[in-house]
């Protein structure tokens, strides 16, 4: 059951998650049923899948991308037998022993024959099949269910603005979900045209300045799934990374209420003088520490930078280090990002990264 | 006979003077012109491909920035599908359409001229942005917002639109041209239904494009007023919509995939019939499929779409289009390989390995062109390395094939001299191997997660050695490219003589001489048969030219052709042709300089530059326009 914390944010959280894990382990004996089938022809992508920490749609976490992957094996499927059948005949039209006889040409019986069968009669099964399955995916797809909970996000060059409407909180980079709920995303852009995509979670929803583009997103268990922006948005478009941390509904509420916490005076001097910086240098000018005289909108808010497992949107590991590096070396580390590179004297810069640190 | 032939030459030939040579009208002259210029892009295309290349061979390579990252893959799309696609296949239609059909030259000699003069302004004014180091940015689709002026300050975009604008100038007149040609100067005899594979395919396209590139030229104009002039036709805040421009660049953008493939794969038809000693067979059937194609292609613009965020209904529409444009695609490859298995014995020559890797490659493309169709895979993986790995193999599978088999078909017939088998062959391995080493990791690298247009990626995403792999295979087939330019220097020079048909083929541009003479053919040939130079002997043997034919001998120094009426091709009228004239180029300059004027006033000149240019242009105009021209003896006397 919901822990109380999420409970008094007014979540309306409903229990599916048996349902859910029957349905889970069909699809997982269909899957591998159909992997054994194809693991020929595509044995070195799954290879690479298993290896790495690799965002392989074909190593589906959630319901959505697991049907779209169910789809792309039955295609893949299709698709290998046809190759396979018109380069068969394409091998024996070359090859096969012709008549020596030149009076009557060789081959098919019927040209016309031939050609309406393969060209026309086959395409048109198949594609019939295939129709029908995207029909049926697509209504899967859009099919409307009620969500647990809703996320706001903004795409900006090039980060993602994260806002939870009902509990205030605003983060950027790492959308936290409790696993195995609906999640109803509204997706927006403040610039130009930019596209989400958790490749193992949900396909892509192009998110276009002034236009709300509202989609679900499911993650089947708890885990870490990496999303990137798919429109090519300028410069930075390579840098314009996202994580979603699916968690359990404990771990979910508790980071909520975290997040939800503005920052506490820190007793540790380096720290204050760290906020002094802070406030003094051009950071003040666009970030936002709530709790603090920062409240400018224009780059991601920083509360709990230091809880966030990437700086950059994904550019960068969350180290001291990588503090230090990003706010010197910004132009560098990032080139074309709207955030300048600024110089510090080595106190300050320790005193900053040290107050940053301490935004958990 | 030589007396005639010599009144001909005179009345045809251009003289050796640079000023003529530069205001020549001769539709092969004008065709190599495009084929190597074309190829000249492609040189240029490829290039920037091989340092995108090289930047994403592994995970946080460094060679290029973001910014020279951007222009470079901005700059090998629009080269490509621009620069070299479409014009090179507009120059194997110029040399060649004209010799299939029988005629002397195109409908309007000095409207194929201007057409190649816009065609190479527009490729230098594009890439003239290199020199200020404004390259465009903004991918050869060009999506706003990113491409508006908030977001775009810089000339880029103005380089890129004025550029497509005023190449689709050229564009236009050389359909125009095509359709007008094809229908009204066939040989007598050529009715429309015996009219070359080719022909029809070439004919497709021309339609094709008369009606898709309105879209792209007004997206464009609109693109610039709004860049420029303050309008809001993109402006999501001013009451415009930025998906106006995807409707917009897609209504051609996607008629424009099979622009490109049509004319290739007519040449497909073309070559198999030879190589295999028999007639295509169903050429009713492929004829209707490519005219079906053109038009379907104008159907399923929305399948670029699919993630914007569109009803479901309007989803499945496109969706289904874009599975029914298969079709067609089936009945020409059940064609082609019904053909190769009922020849009378296959000649395993170059041109005719090409076509056979096209049909590989290019069922692979289509396989998985119509996963596209399936619209929640679609959202999997639209932008991402996928769809790179699918339109490569439909373009370099359906297109740069075809085109190279047609190089090693036909250069015979251009120069005079057999290209050599040996390195040919070596030419088609690389290219095949190469190619599939590129592109079919690229399906990997898509559905493992890997986005488009991404200057560069982070390690252990799953990524790096399919990167890697294609990297390597572009510089392999790179050298099958390189291959090919030194095979036909060397050939040019040392070759053996080609003769006029050594293909023993079936088409008319094998009854003329190699390299044709300017005037195509002594005697306008007549035409009882699909195959005029198969008719009537063994099936494995060579007719005769076609006999008698119209002498159509000049009356003075006057060039003449047959006008044939569109259906049957009866004879109906004497044409008077024009001779060299400089206007053309003129034209094409004065237009030139007042596009530079989409450009910011880089040195202060701009109205200057402007004026001078439209006052050239209206100049040249009347000059063309200008009744009872001087006869060329005056003109370059």
């Amino acid at each position: 059951m919901l822990p109380g914390g999420v409970g008094e944010m007014g979540l309306a959280f409903r229990k599916r998650v048996r349902a859910r894990s029957v349905r889970g382990r069909v699809r997982c004996g269909r899957r591998l049923q159909r992997r054994l089938l194809w693991l020929l022809t595509s044995a070195t992508a799954l290879v690479a899948a298993a290896c790495s920490n690799s965002p392989s749609s074909l190593d589906p976490k959630g319901p959505s991308a697991s049907r779209i992957a169910d789809l792309w094996w039955i295609m893949a499927g299709i698709a290998g037998v046809i190759f396979l059948l018109v380069v068969a005949l394409l091998t024996y039209a070359l090859l096969h022993r012709r008549q020596p006889d030149e009076t009557h040409f060789p081959g098919p019986a019927s040209g016309h024959v031939f050609i309406l069968a393969g060209g026309v009669v086959l395409p048109v099964v198949v594609l019939s099949v295939l129709m029908t399955l995207t029909i049926k995916s697509l209504k899967d797809e859009t099919a409307s269910h009620p969500a647990d909970l809703a996320v706001q996000v903004i795409a900006h060059d090039w980060w993602w603005e994260v806002r939870y409407p009902q509990s205030g909180v605003v983060t950027a980079n790492e959308i936290h979900v409790p696993a195995g709920r609906r999640v109803q995303i509204s997706g927006d852009a403040a610039d130009v045209i930019h596209s989400f995509w958790v490749p193992q979670l949900i396909g892509k929803y192009d998110l276009i300045p002034g236009q709300t583009h509202t989609f679900t997103v499911e993650a089947d268990r708890p885990g870490v799934y990496r999303g990137q922006c798919a429109e090519y948005c300028g410069l930075q478009h390579a840098n314009m990374a996202f994580v979603i941390v699916a968690e359990s509904d404990a771990d979910f509420a508790a980071w909520l209420s975290r997040q939800a916490q503005p920052l506490v005076a820190s007793a540790d001097p380096a720290v204050q003088r760290g906020l002094q910086v802070f406030l003094g240098s051009s950071c003040a000018a666009c970030h936002t520490v709530r709790g603090t005289a920062a409240t400018a909108t224009s780059g991601p808010d920083l509360t709990h930078v230091a809880s966030r497992s990437r700086i950059g949107a994904g550019t960068l590991e969350t180290t001291p280090g990588n503090f230090a590096r990003w706010v010197t070396e910004t132009q560098s580390v990032k080139p074309g990002v709207n955030m300048p590179s600024t110089d510090l004297d080595p106190t300050a810069l320790d005193a900053l990264v040290a107050f940053l640190v301490s935004l958990k | 006979m030589t007396a005639a032939a010599s009144r001909l030459e005179r009345a045809w030939e251009t003289p050796r003077e640079l000023a003529l040579q530069l205001a020549t009208v001769d539709h092969k002259k004008i065709g190599e012109r495009y084929i190597v210029t074309a190829y000249v892009f492609f040189v240029l295309g490829g290039i920037a491909a091989l340092l995108l290349r090289v930047q994403l061979a592994q995970s946080g390579e460094s060679v290029l920035g973001p910014e020279t990252y951007n222009q470079l893959f901005t700059m090998h799309g629009t080269t490509m599908i621009f620069l070299f696609a479409t014009p090179m296949l507009s120059g194997f239609g110029n040399y060649f359409i004209p010799l299939q059909i029988g005629a002397r030259d195109m409908a309007f000699p000095r409207l194929n001229a201007f057409g190649y003069w816009v065609f190479l302004f527009s490729g230098v004014l594009m890439y003239s942005s290199f020199l200020v180091g404004d390259a465009p940015d903004g991918g050869w689709f060009a999506y706003v917002p990113l491409t508006s002026a908030a977001y775009s300050p810089h000339a880029n975009l103005d380089f890129w639109a004025g550029g497509i604008i005023f190449l689709t100038i050229s564009s236009t007149a050389g359909a125009l041209n095509f359709i007008v040609t094809i229908f009204k100067m066939r040989a007598p005899g050529m009715s429309i239904a015996r009219m070359p594979l080719f022909v029809w395919a070439v004919l497709a396209t021309s339609f094709a494009l008369i009606f898709a590139l309105p879209a792209l030229t007004a997206a464009n104009l609109f693109l610039e007023l709004d860049r420029q002039a303050g309008t809001a036709f993109y402006k999501e805040a001013a009451g415009g919509n930025p998906l106006l421009w995807q409707h917009l660049f897609w209504f051609f953008g996607h008629p424009d995939v099979y622009i490109i493939f049509l004319p290739a794969v007519g040449m497909v038809s073309t070559v198999i019939p030879v190589f295999v000693r028999r007639p295509l067979i169903a050429y009713t059937m492929v004829a209707l499929a490519t005219m079906t194609t053109g038009f379907i292609g104008f159907g399923v613009w929305v399948h670029h779409m699919f993630a914007v965020g569109l009803p479901a209904l309007s989803l499945s529409f496109f969706s289904a289009a874009s599975m029914m444009i298969t079709i067609p695609s089936g009945v020409q490859i059940f064609a082609w390989i019904g053909t190769i298995w009922a020849g009378q014995r296959v000649v395993w020559r170059t041109p005719f390995l090409f076509m056979l890797g096209f049909i590989v490659i290019f069922v692979i493309g289509g396989l998985s062109g119509v996963m596209f169709a399936a619209v929640p895979f679609d959202w999997q993986v639209t932008d991402t390395y996928f769809v790179v790995a699918h339109f490569h193999y439909v373009l370099i599978g359906g297109a740069v094939f075809p085109i190279f088999g047609a190089f090693h078909y036909w250069v015979p017939k251009m120069t005079g001299r057999m290209l050599d088998e040996r390195l040919g062959i070596w030419t088609f391995i690389l290219m095949f191997v190469g190619f599939n080493l590129t592109f079919f990791p690229m399906h990997i690298a898509g559905l493992l997660g890997m986005p488009r247009r991404i200057y560069t990626y982070q390690p252990g995403l799953g990524w790096d050695a399919w990167n890697l792999a294609s990297t390597i295979g572009s510089f392999v087939l790179a050298a099958s490219f390189a291959l090919f330019v030194v095979n036909f220097f060397v050939s040019r020079k040392r070759g053996a003589p080609a003769g006029d048909d050594p293909w023993a083929s079936n088409s008319l541009e094998w009854a003329t001489s190699s390299p044709p003479p300017a005037y195509n053919f002594r005697a306008i040939p007549v035409v009882a048969s699909r195959d005029p130079l198969w008719d009537g002997r063994s099936k494995l043997g060579r007719a005769a030219p076609p006999a008698g034919g119209i002498p159509l001998e000049p009356r003075g120094a006057e060039r003449e052709a047959i006008e044939t009426s569109f259906m049957d091709a009866e004879p109906e009228r004497r044409l008077h042709m024009p001779a060299e004239s400089l206007e053309p180029l003129v034209l094409a300059f004065g237009l030139a300089l007042a596009f530079y004027g989409v450009l910011p006033d880089l040195l202060g000149v701009k109205i200057i530059m402007v004026s001078a240019g439209l006052l050239i242009a209206i100049g040249a105009l009347i000059s063309w326009t200008w009744p009872d021209r001087p006869a060329r003896a005056e003109a370059s006397g």
